[in-house]
């Protein structure tokens, strides 16, 4: 215990890394062959679940083609040393480029189905590598596999299986740095936030495509090096080793070991090599044991093993302050009195209208916001509030109508565009990523604005250490801004839901964006919660910013806006300041129910209306 | 992955033991009182198809030695057989086979087991100097330079195809078709085809792929009939086999076709309706590749004198084929008594003697043709019978 | 004539297999990646109802669903619901799968079986090509079973109910319908299909313990071209993949059969990555 809390104080890279160096060093144990022969085995295995961890773990695509990058990887070294170039170093760049390719290639076209398509589409890829290997039979020496391949050298100095054994360590060991810099980097955020959702991903401004493909195409390079390092241990590859099986056994180890994680490949490969392929005493049984071993580990181990080592380790090391988000109520004392500008932009919605098949959601419809104040959007639910926001934040496409902030047109761009342009909402449910802290949440929305390469992210060159530092310090800002600064190392989605309103109501400021488009925030909420809330969004007002709020909450619409436009039915109904909505008798007719002849206290209906509002926000 | 797995991991382990321990031993003086100790390697306890194989073998062996022993011996030296069951598993034959030289050397063994097993126990075997007699082959088995101890029984592909040349002049087929498996042994059982056929001047007319996961060959046979050739050659092992005797049928073809040895191993085809298809229309062109002394017709009295040893001892469970040790032991008796010792250099240098190999009697092959080259069986054409399927009894067809 | 018949009847297997997927998939949104398995098994049931213990047809058919019907319930029960996440539904329903396999393996041997066809196996021609009657059969159950589908589901309140479920399952949850159950029969009813169409997919392809695998990853790509959840889809996909095998092999050759498919496969999902007969719906916020 006292040990563990001391471990978790200090940099958490520093257990891997003993164990990597322990690794390296394997050769002068003098271990039993067998066991040798199992953890170079187990290591290659790792570097393939790992590359399929980048997408399926941290992109959340069911892409599952890590066996074909691996063929393409081992066959490249395989012919490479066959023509003499047996350098190892040489092999492993070659083959890392091939599968690089190989991802690529079979990205662009895999990436546009998402979901089982492309789940089964990449396992189809994997089934038809041994007739495409037996196609090109001359090179390849088809089903009867590749024969040839000299001993791997370095420097023309050959390798003795102890040198080999070391080459493959530090691959492994120096990839899994690689995977490290880039989980903890924005990038890896950035991928959690795809994982979350691919709308919440465009909303803030990230190509959702170009960064699955990102992840894909780097998933491959593992898996190629992974190829390579194969290829010069056994000295001979055939289809076999790169069959359906293979890539069954690299799925059920990245679940087994935790798919959005960086070591529970590692976990995961040396379970499933030490375990399941060391069961010499089941043979008959061995597919029986397998299938349960698979649908007992599915069962069990929802978040892998690596789930499991971290529910622990947060229990030993529980009391760090890390682990306990205490709820400090104290929005003023950390907001601190100079609040820095925001600079807002005029959004211009013009003659919009929109039709899902026969039904007209929006027709003509206008709206203007303007900085420095709050435009507020009411309506009875399926007036279009909802479609409205949607299309301005380029979810839909428009059928009619212009929507432009200042003087760009918005209406044919892409969502990830136009929020890059300077479009920025919170969800009516919070939309945050599992597994990130707070701070990290919000400095996701900093992501599309302020780039940084994953190179330099791997490397921590000076424009990623700028552009971090920057991002540190834009979040200290927001988050003083919205009052959960002493919050920051909570994870996110362990906040209370007014906390997690303010998260995104944070990450949307951290990008200075020209609108903000608050989606029903306040609902669910209790009063203190609206009432804080009220106060960060005064506050981004007074700043100069832009302000679209769409509220079920009447009291805090007419406590905020300066401009009110209702909707009904798809169209404007009214529009104007508070006084004049509140006196509107269309208004108060169909969109809150008063009968403005009825007697009944106008107070009592209107607490009916709040609670409404309040359910259906919950319920959703 | 898997079997590559444990054939690379067995095989390395193996190699890891012989050099880890075992330097003292000297060779040479084998089992006590007299006893020649022979061990014989079969996954007794493996599945299905495994399992019978290895029985069979264990049962030939056991026949083997009783003979022997009936005809005075090796060398004088009454024969002591022991069974070790390694699962058809490379690191439990390792296993096993390090523990039973560890309590005394044995002068001869017998690997029953697949090639993977053989891959595991030959760099054991080869360190420890004892002769042995292989059946799964491996890349280097049968060379003299890596296991000059080590001879193996069985027969190659190129083995069986250079009997169908004469087969095909015999009746008068000119133009061939070959239809052939995905599998690494199809693909090179076809190549091979096709290269033995041309080179014998018969002409192929069509060389078809199926893939052997695939349910319906129906494509292919049409593809091979629109070039009208003579015969059909095939390779097919278990539903495939079925799918191509389903798809002629269908396209009403009425063509000879030769199954390989891998078609006379499908049960499907040695059964009776309904489980199997032997006797209905589908096999009424087919003749399959057999080893003469697997076919009861084409058999020598030695085969009828096998089966006999055998059954005497217990059932057979599969084909002759792999009765293979019987065949072993004879060989080795007619070594010993040409160079008058139980030397295992000297053995082996005898089994190479045409004399030799003439003077054994042998049953599965007439004739073991090992040369200084090659430690392979190498059988001639004549030990191989083209023969209609009929059902399997005593491990021959009839 | 005799290729085409002869692809329509593999298509129509991998169509019957899709079909199967696509009842677990409307009634749940997951995939039941052992159904292969499940109509493999049922071949298997059904070899040894009339081989082994020789009955009826009648009575085997029913035997056969019945019993892979229960296979079908003790899966969900074991390897689906106790998993919330979908990812690792992929793996339980892959364990299953292999587990299915494993266990034909041990009681039916590696050997291929004999499935025999109620209206015989003599082979015959019809519109210039040859075929087996159960080719025809499986053909016309293909296509019957999807028009009794589509009937089904329109006019029945289960079916109703399912429909809705599959548009939106929180819709239908609040409307009172039982969502889990539902989803539960709805695998158990795919199962029960599997097995009862396993007898003559086995008639066809033999009983064997490599049928599963061959059958799963096509049945898949079917329902892909096809889209996922649409009926029609499945027919059409089948005999575009069954016709794509049958062509390719024949004038391209058996190492090509994979890759034609592969194509068509790609090809369609370039232009419709919802498949043929599924729309691809606007995002929803």
């Amino acid at each position: 215990m006292q040990l563990a809390r001391r471990l978790a104080g200090g940099p958490l890279w520093i257990v891997p890394l003993a164990l990597g160096i322990l690794l390296i060093l394997v050769p002068y144990f003098n271990l039993e062959y067998s066991i040798v022969r199992q953890l170079q085995l187990a290591m290659i295995l790792s570097l393939l679940v790992s590359g399929l961890n980048l997408s399926l773990g941290f992109a959340g695509e069911l892409a599952l083609g890590q066996v074909a990058m691996y063929a393409a990887g081992a066959y490249t070294a395989g012919l490479l040393s066959k023509n003499g170039h047996t350098d190892i170093l040489l092999q492993l760049a070659a083959a890392g480029l091939a599968a690089l390719l190989v991802g690529v290639l079979t990205g662009i076209p895999g990436l546009r189905l998402g979901s089982w398509s492309l789940a089964m589409t990449s396992f189809f890829l994997v089934l038809l590598l041994p007739d495409v290997i037996a196609i090109f039979k001359e090179d390849t020496g088809g089903r009867n596999g590749l024969t040839g391949i000299l001993s791997p050298t370095m420097f023309g100095r050959m390798l003795t299986p102890e040198d080999y054994f070391m080459v493959i360590a530090v691959v492994t060991v120096a990839w899994f740095a690689v995977m490290r810099n880039i989980a903890v980097s924005r990038h890896g955020t950035a991928l959690r936030v795809l994982k979350q959702s691919p709308v919440l991903a465009a909303s803030m401004g990230i190509n959702v495509f170009r960064m699955k493909l990102m992840a894909y195409a780097l998933g491959a390079v593992p898996a190629g090096l992974a190829g390579a390092l194969f290829a010069s241990l056994d000295l001979y590859i055939s289809p076999e080793a790169f069959g359906f099986t293979v890539a069954t056994t690299i799925l059920a180890a990245s679940v087994l070991g935790g798919s959005a994680s960086v070591y529970g490949a590692v976990f995961g490969a040396f379970v499933l090599q030490f375990g399941l392929n060391q069961s010499t005493d089941f043979q008959k049984y061995s597919l029986v044991v397998t299938g349960a071993f698979l649908i007992i580990g599915g069962v069990l181990l929802t978040g892998g093993l690596s789930g499991l080592a971290r529910a622990l380790w947060r229990k030993l090391a529980a009391g760090q302050p890390a682990a306990a988000p205490a709820d400090r109520s104290d929005p003023d004392a950390s907001a601190g009195d100079e609040v820095p500008a925001v600079p807002g932009k005029v959004l211009k919605v013009e003659g919009v209208a929109k039709a899902f098949g026969g039904n007209q959601a929006l027709k003509g419809v206008d709206l203007t916001a303007t900085p420095g104040r709050v435009t507020a959007l009411i309506g009875p639910n399926g007036s279009g509030k909802t479609t409205l926001l949607n299309m301005i934040c380029g979810f839909y496409r428009t059928d009619a109508g212009v929507i432009a902030l200042d003087e760009r047109q918005l209406q044919r761009m892409g969502p990830d565009q136009v929020a890059r342009t300077g479009v920025a909402r919170t969800f009516q449910t919070p939309n945050i990523p599992e597994g990130i802290t707070v701070r990290e949440a919000v400095m996701a929305g900093r992501y599309a604005g302020h780039r940084a390469t994953v190179l330099e992210a791997v490397l921590r060159l000076p424009r990623y250490r700028k552009v971090r530092k920057g991002d540190l310090a834009e979040a200290d800002r927001v988050l003083d801004l919205v009052g959960i600064r002493h919050l920051e190392d909570a994870e996110a989605t362990a906040l209370p839901l007014g906390q997690r309103r303010l998260l995104e109501v944070a990450r949307c400021l951290i990008g200075n964006p020209g609108v903000l488009l608050l989606d029903e925030t306040a609902s669910g909420l209790d009063e203190d919660e609206v009432e804080r809330l009220a106060e960060v969004i005064r506050r981004v007002r007074d700043a100069g910013g832009t302000v679209v709020l769409v509220e079920h909450n009447f009291q805090l619409v007419l406590s905020l806006a300066d401009e009110i436009v209702a909707l009904a039915h798809g169209e404007l109904m009214a529009k104007g300041t508070p006084e004049e909505i509140q006196n509107n008798e269309r208004v108060m007719s169909e969109y809150l129910g008063i009968d403005p002849d009825a007697p009944a206290s106008p107070h009592v209906v209107l607490a009916d209306v709040l609670t409404d509002g309040a359910q259906d926000g919950v319920g959703r | 992955m898997k079997t590559r797995l444990f054939k690379v991991v067995g095989g390395l382990a193996g190699l890891a033991l012989v050099a880890a321990g075992c330097a003292g031993e000297d060779s040479g003086s084998g089992g006590k009182d007299g006893e020649y100790r022979v061990l014989v390697l079969g996954g007794i306890s493996a599945e299905g198809p495994l399992a019978d194989n290895a029985n069979t073998s264990v049962l030939s062996a056991k026949a083997g030695v009783e003979l022997v022993n009936a005809s005075g011996g090796i060398d004088g030296r009454t024969v002591k057989l022991e069974v070790l069951d390694d699962q058809a598993d490379p690191t439990v034959a390792v296993t096993k086979l390090r523990e039973a030289i560890a309590k005394g050397k044995p002068d001869l063994v017998l690997n029953s087991g697949p090639s993977t097993v053989a891959d595991a126990t030959l760099p054991i075997l080869k360190q420890n100097n004892i002769l042995s007699f292989n059946i799964g082959p491996t890349a280097t088995s049968a060379d003299p330079k890596a296991n000059p101890l080590n001879f193996d029984l069985s027969a190659s592909a190129q083995n069986q195809l250079d009997a169908f040349p004469p087969y095909f002049e015999e009746k008068g087929y000119a133009k061939v078709g070959i239809l052939h498996g995905s599998s690494s042994y199809g693909e090179v059982y076809g190549a091979a085809a096709e290269k033995t056929f041309d080179g014998a001047g018969v002409d192929v007319v069509a060389n078809e792929e199926y893939d052997v996961a695939a349910l319906d060959m129906t494509a292919q046979l049409e593809a091979i009939r629109s070039k009208n050739p003579d015969v059909l050659v095939l390779d097919a092992y278990g539903a495939p086999l079925g799918y191509v005797l389903k798809g002629i049928e269908k396209l009403g073809w009425d063509v000879p076709i030769i199954g390989n040895t891998s078609v006379a191993a499908t049960s499907l085809i040695s059964t009776e309706p309904p489980s199997g298809v032997l006797g209905t229309p589908a096999t009424k062109n087919l003749v399959m590749q057999v080893y003469t002394s697997t076919a009861a017709e084409t058999s020598a009295p030695e085969v009828a004198d096998l089966v006999a040893r055998m059954k005497e001892i217990d059932d057979i469970p599969s084909t002759l084929i792999v009765a293979y040790n019987n065949d072993a032991l004879a060989l080795v008796q007619a070594a010993a008594d040409e160079a008058d010792s139980t030397d295992p250099k000297k053995l082996a240098e005898a089994l190479l003697d045409t004399g030799v190999q003439q003077e054994a009697v042998t049953a599965v092959l007439g004739t073991y043709r090992f040369s200084a080259d090659s430690h392979a069986a190498n059988p001639g054409p004549e030990e191989f019978a083209f023969i209609a399927p009929g059902p399997l009894q005593d491990g021959q067809f009839h | 004539m005799t290729l085409i018949w002869g692809g329509l009847s593999l298509g129509a297997i991998y169509a019957i297999v899709a079909i199967g997927y696509n009842i677990v998939f409307i009634s749940s949104k997951t995939f039941n990646f052992a159904h292969a398995q499940l109509t493999m098994v049922g071949a298997f049931v059904a070899y040894t109802g009339l081989v082994t213990w020789d009955l009826p047809v009648l009575v085997v058919v029913l035997m056969a669903a019945a019993a892979v019907a229960v296979i079908a319930a003790i899966e969900e029960r074991i390897a689906i619901r106790p998993v919330g996440d979908m990812h690792n539904i992929l793996v339980t329903t892959l364990g299953a799968s292999i587990l299915l396999d494993g266990i034909a393996q041990l009681t039916w041997g590696t050997q291929p079986l004999t499935v025999p066809f109620f209206a015989g196996d003599e082979a015959f021609t019809l519109l210039g090509g040859r075929a087996y009657p159960v080719e025809l059969f499986l053909i016309a159950m293909a296509v019957l079973i999807v028009v009794a589908l589509g009937i089904y589901s329109r006019r029945s309140l289960t079916g109703l109910a399912l429909l809705g479920m599959a548009e939106d399952r929180e819709a239908a949850l609040l409307r009172g319908v039982n969502v889990r159950r539902m989803a539960f029969m709805a695998f158990v009813a795919a199962g029960a299909l599997a097995g009862f169409v396993g007898m003559f997919v086995g008639s066809k392809t033999f009983a064997v313990s490599t049928l599963g695998a061959a059958l799963a990853l096509k049945g898949f790509v079917v329902l892909a071209i096809g889209g996922f959840g649409s009926m029609p889809g499945t027919l059409v996909g089948g005999t575009l993949v069954g016709l794509a095998e049958a062509y390719a092999s024949r004038y391209l050759g058996g190492e090509y059969a994979n890759l034609a498919v592969f194509l068509i496969l790609i090809t369609i999902l370039m232009v419709r990555p919802a498949g043929l007969f599924v729309r691809t719906k606007e995002r929803v916020v």
